[in-house]
């Protein structure tokens, strides 16, 4: 019963899909929203691109290509042998991805079930009503797929016929096989992730940390296995795109447009306005500020979450889709989707029903605010800008509140719920 | 595709092979002075100067013949001040033209030397030069003070060098005019031409403006009229038919289209007075030649000239027959004033206009400052087909979208595109398009607008960029409506008798203005506040996350009123919502055996063994449901 449920979900999604992509104007509205197309996911760019390469004109030269050759090549392939299953293609990158999500989520659950199993001598004796049950936690597995089948943003995402579809169905994979443990799978996924968006390379940390969080004595081989999948993937990756476009002009046309970011047209980053507007001997420096963002909560975070890896990696992602400097709707899909396997935190976050409607209210303002400053000439960039920032300040806002919260169970499960201190009422503060 | 390479090769070249061992080639220096005015049947009346400086001597043509760099001694007649740059810049070839207004081919026909509005220079270096991107840059700049334009903004991203549009006008083998690594071109279509232009392009002159032809030149009528071109073309020509021996040739064109109908009441009658607001004085004593033509060829009895014509002049027959009233200057009585009037019988008859048989025009498509379409509409109103080359030089913040405009069936081909790269290269698109007889062919370039940084906007960003002109370059089958189909004739009077058949033509389209979305130009620093404080808002957070822990604290701790204040706001605050959520009601102390876990302890039993299970045998047990 519960089984064929789930089915009837997966075919809904793909049902939905299917007919929003046969509604030729939506998607071609979808695909020009600047929030979903970046210049670095953008359909019609690898169309472009694959047209340049046919032609013979050297497309890593110009300005408008910027993925990497073997989406070029696939792309190519796609385009001149599979023209009219295209839709079915991203649609079933989709699923694929819903199912991997759902898949991560389950093992993730038994997991958390597992530990605190392990764990329970250890928790407080009044922290009974946190723990977590099989039932509660086996929903969450439904809310996942369930929510990546029926966010607005992958939705749109896969209308808009964004090679995001298969970045997020690279990075799901990669989870699986990081909560499952397959150590040789997960490097070579990565590796695959970073090769495409660059970014993803960071999920490394999360993924030894949970190799190694297991069996001690298990540590060495696990982190060389994976690192040296990783290694030996992205270099076989490189050596096949130089092969593919005959020279390493991709690399800067890649991830160099990747880090220095020159294409300053509107999206849903931090990045386009600031630029604009910033002074020229200043670019630089904020630059590389701004880059290093995406990286710099790694560390600190890898030791305050190491007992949860996975908890990490969804924080990981999130900070990637804030501080990336193309991001689209699509990243932010992604990890959206993953936080059902975190219902049990939701007691605990004080801001949700703010940062729901942050979400929400942006999501609605953007495609207005684009409109008005574009088409109508009647508001200006700035109205756009306010709005973006008040998206990245929303999914900030949760993401901080989520690991607050945290925080905050953890504490409540190991020294319980009193709030008193020799019986004055007291708070929980940081310290 | 009926092209063949040869067929574009020939185009708009002099081609020649010149097997001439030129041993003893005199010294001699040329400068002719010739007008030709132009009545139009749309009332305009269009006077095109042309003042031709030629010079051969032994070193030039060593020069020529050996694509070697010129070096000039003992300056006569040719202009030092450009001779000096050519020597300097490894120049072969150069054409730089200046203009106002836009050429109407449609109804004013092809004219003796078309440009689009704003600057135009395309040279063609000789093969000795190093780096030529340097050389080109430094040409520039030395060629914008010499004519006071803004040449000097002429840089990477508006340089292109196309394959086939602007092959050598000049004698050069087939091995040069086909190596177009050698040119370079640029167009500047927002560069404003006035008096400050025209000042030191007449002191290029050998009289200045202080005899001949050149006196005419009186700023206040230039700069009124319709359509104003100020040129210099400089190119190693033949001294002859059968092209014995090479020199060079530099001519300095300006063409006037004015309208004198406007201000005559309704004739189109014209007068040197009236068209330049002074008369002819003097001749120039350096001129081997001063004459003014007057294309009488469709006057049909309509107007008469005063003075009488000299002489009438006959060429051709068919589409390339041309009538041409000649007064030479140096035949008119010494020290008088020279004026030349046209005298309408009746008043001017706006009627139909035979068109071009290639006509063109361009504009930009779609709303909204997102994307749009730059289309191009070719018409070919002759019966039979032509075959177009299209050159589009386009800035790297218009970013074309090739494949929606390009499908397998259209009878056309890519000669060469090179891709803009953002902030160092334009776009160069030239195709070879097919034009059937009597049809019109659409084509368009989708392109989407780019966000520039604030500092990169003109001080009017509102207005929009400028987007220079298309060139159109065709082989058309009849000199119907060309001014000048030859290219072996040194003087604007030998230029003017039409050769019979083929005719070359290359035509510019108009001028696009396109407006890119702006940012707040007002606001930089807000910008700059607001995004850093969001990204200093994760920053903070993770701070507290990863480098404290939780305590719990008295709330009673607060010396100062304010915070005590502040907090008992808290703790009403608090009661209202939070409460539930973090302070959970308090329970009698569970002993863990008691724990609800353990009732589940067979469910858990069991994952742990799947969970053994997906260890030993390297299962997927992920079905949860």
């Amino acid at each position: 019963m519960v089984v064929s449920g789930v089915w009837l979900m997966y075919a809904i999604g793909a049902g939905l899909r299917l007919w929003l992509m046969n509604n030729t104007s939506g998607s071609v509205y979808a695909a020009r929203r600047v929030e979903l197309s970046t210049p670095l996911n953008s359909w019609k760019r690898v169309q472009e691109g694959v047209f340049l390469y046919e032609k013979g004109v050297s497309v890593y030269s110009g300005g408008v290509f910027h993925e990497t050759p073997l989406c070029l090549f696939f792309g190519g392939f796609l385009i001149r042998s599979w023209k009219a299953y295209l839709p079915f293609i991203f649609i079933i990158c989709d699923m694929l991805t819903a199912f991997l999500l759902a898949s991560v989520a389950g093992t993730y659950s038994r997991q958390l079930l597992m530990n605190q199993k392990k764990n329970v001598k250890k928790y407080a004796t009044d922290a009974t009503h946190l723990l977590l049950k099989s039932t509660s936690l086996s929903s969450g597995v439904v809310y996942v797929a369930a929510a990546y089948l029926f966010s607005p943003y992958t939705i749109a995402s896969c209308l808009a016929k964004t090679t995001t579809v298969f970045s997020n169905l690279v990075l799901a994979a990669s989870l699986v096989s990081m909560v499952n443990g397959y150590t040789v799978l997960f490097g070579a996924l990565v590796a695959l992730a970073t090769y495409q968006s660059f970014y993803p390379i960071c999920l490394l940390v999360p993924g030894i940390l949970h190799f190694t969080r297991d069996d001690q004595n298990y540590l060495k081989s696990s982190v060389i296995k994976s690192l040296l999948s990783f290694c030996i993937t992205l270099v076989l990756l490189m050596l096949a795109s130089a092969e593919i476009t005959g020279g390493w002009e991709f690399i800067e046309a890649t991830y160099g447009f990747i880090l220095s970011a020159p294409d300053l047209t509107p999206n849903i980053g931090l990045f386009w306005y600031f630029f604009t507007e910033m002074f020229e001997h200043f670019k630089c420096f904020f630059i590389a500020t701004f880059q290093i963002n995406a990286f710099v909560y790694v560390l600190p975070l890898a030791i305050r979450l190491r007992h949860d890896p996975i908890l990490l990696a969804m924080a990981l992602l999130a900070f990637t889709a804030v501080f990336r400097s193309y991001p689209s709707l699509g990243d932010v899909g992604l990890y959206l989707a993953l936080l059902p396997m975190w219902k049990h935190l939701y007691p605990f976050m004080r801001q949700t029903f703010i940062v729901g409607c942050m979400l929400v209210a942006t999501s609605v303002l953007g495609p207005i605010m684009f409109h008005l400053w574009i088409y109508n000439g009647s508001a200006n960039a700035n109205f756009y800008f306010a709005v973006t920032l008040a998206f990245n300040t929303a999914q900030i806002f949760l993401i901080t509140d989520l690991l607050f919260a945290h925080v905050k169970r953890e504490y409540h499960l190991y020294n319980g719920s009193n709030m008193e201190v020799d019986g004055v009422p007291a708070r929980l503060m940081l310290q | 595709m009926l092209l063949t390479d040869k067929m574009w090769l020939t185009l708009g070249v002099l081609v020649t092979i010149f097997a001439l061992v030129s041993a003893d080639v005199e010294e001699s220096n040329t400068f002719t002075e010739e007008l030709l005015i132009k009545p139009f049947p749309s009332g305009h009346v269009q006077s095109h100067f042309e003042f031709t400086t030629t010079w051969r001597n032994p070193e030039i043509s060593h020069s020529i013949e050996n694509y070697k760099d010129f070096e000039f001694s003992h300056y006569d007649l040719f202009p030092r001040a450009l001779g000096e740059i050519i020597e300097a810049y490894h120049v072969r070839e150069l054409h730089l033209s200046l203009t106002q207004g836009l050429w109407r081919h449609q109804i004013w026909g092809y004219p003796v030397v078309d440009a689009p509005p704003g600057a135009q220079l395309w040279v063609w270096f000789n093969p000795t030069v190093d780096n030529l991107d340097q050389t080109w840059k430094d040409l520039v700049n030395a060629l914008s003070g010499l004519v006071c334009a803004s040449l000097n903004f002429i840089d990477s991203t508006n340089t292109v060098s196309p394959e086939l549009s602007y092959r050598p006008q000049g004698i050069a083998e087939e091995w040069y005019a086909g190596n177009s690594s050698l040119m370079r071109y640029a167009a500047l279509p927002r560069e404003n031409v006035c008096t400050e232009n025209l000042t030191p392009w007449k002191k290029l002159l050998p009289c200045d403006t202080r005899s001949g032809l050149a006196v005419l030149l009186h700023p206040a009528p230039l700069y009124t009229a319709n359509y104003h071109a100020l040129s210099i073309h400089l190119r190693p020509s033949c001294v002859d038919k059968s092209c014995t021996s090479p020199q060079l040739e530099l001519v300095q064109a300006l063409s006037l289209v004015q309208n004198p109908t406007v201000s005559m009441n309704g004739h189109q009658d014209w007068s040197l007075y009236h068209l330049f607001s002074t008369k002819l004085i003097s001749v120039c004593p350096l001129a081997s030649m001063s004459v003014i033509y007057v294309d009488i060829t469709n006057n049909n009895n309509k107007f008469s000239l005063y003075p009488e014509p000299y002489k009438v002049r006959k060429s051709g027959s068919g589409s390339s027959f041309r009538k041409h009233a000649v007064y030479d200057i140096n035949d008119t009585p010494p020290n008088e004033e020279f004026d030349l009037e046209a005298h309408y019988k009746s008043r001017h008859v706006y009627g139909f206009i035979p068109s071009p048989v290639l006509h063109v025009s361009r504009f930009i498509t779609g709303y909204g400052q997102e994307g749009g379409s730059i289309t191009v509409k070719l018409t070919n109103t002759g019966s039979e087909p032509l075959s177009v080359v299209y050159l589009e030089v386009l800035p790297w913040y218009l970013r074309l979208f090739l494949h929606t405009s390009h499908d397998e069936n259209q009878p056309m081909y890519v000669s060469k595109l090179v891709t803009a790269l953002d902030r160092e290269r334009g776009w160069l698109y030239e195709a070879v398009v097919e034009v059937q007889g009597k049809s019109t062919v659409e084509l368009s370039l989708e392109f989407t607008r780019a966000l520039l940084k604030w500092l990169e906007y003109p001080p009017d960003a509102n207005h929009g960029f400028y987007i220079p002109a298309a060139t159109i370059s065709t082989i058309l089958p009849s000199p119907k409506n060309v001014a000048v189909n030859n290219l072996g004739g040194s003087t604007l009077g030998d230029k003017l008798i039409l050769e019979e058949g083929e005719a070359f033509i290359r035509i510019h389209t108009e001028t696009l203005l396109v407006s890119l979305p702006t940012p707040d130009f007002s606001m930089p620093y807000n910008v700059i506040c607001l995004a850093c404080t969001v990204v200093a808002l994760a920053f903070g957070p993770i701070h507290n996350i990863t480098t404290k822990k939780l305590v719990l604290k008295k709330v009673e701790g607060n010396a100062s009123p304010i915070g005590r204040l502040t907090s008992k706001l808290k703790n009403i605050f608090k009661r209202g919502g939070k409460k539930e959520a973090e302070e959970v009601p308090k329970q009698d102390p569970v002993i863990v055996e008691e724990n609800p876990l353990f009732e589940d302890r067979e469910e858990l039993e069991d994952i742990e063994e799947e969970n053994e299970d997906v260890r030993i045998h390297g299962k997927t047990g992920n079905e949860v449901s």
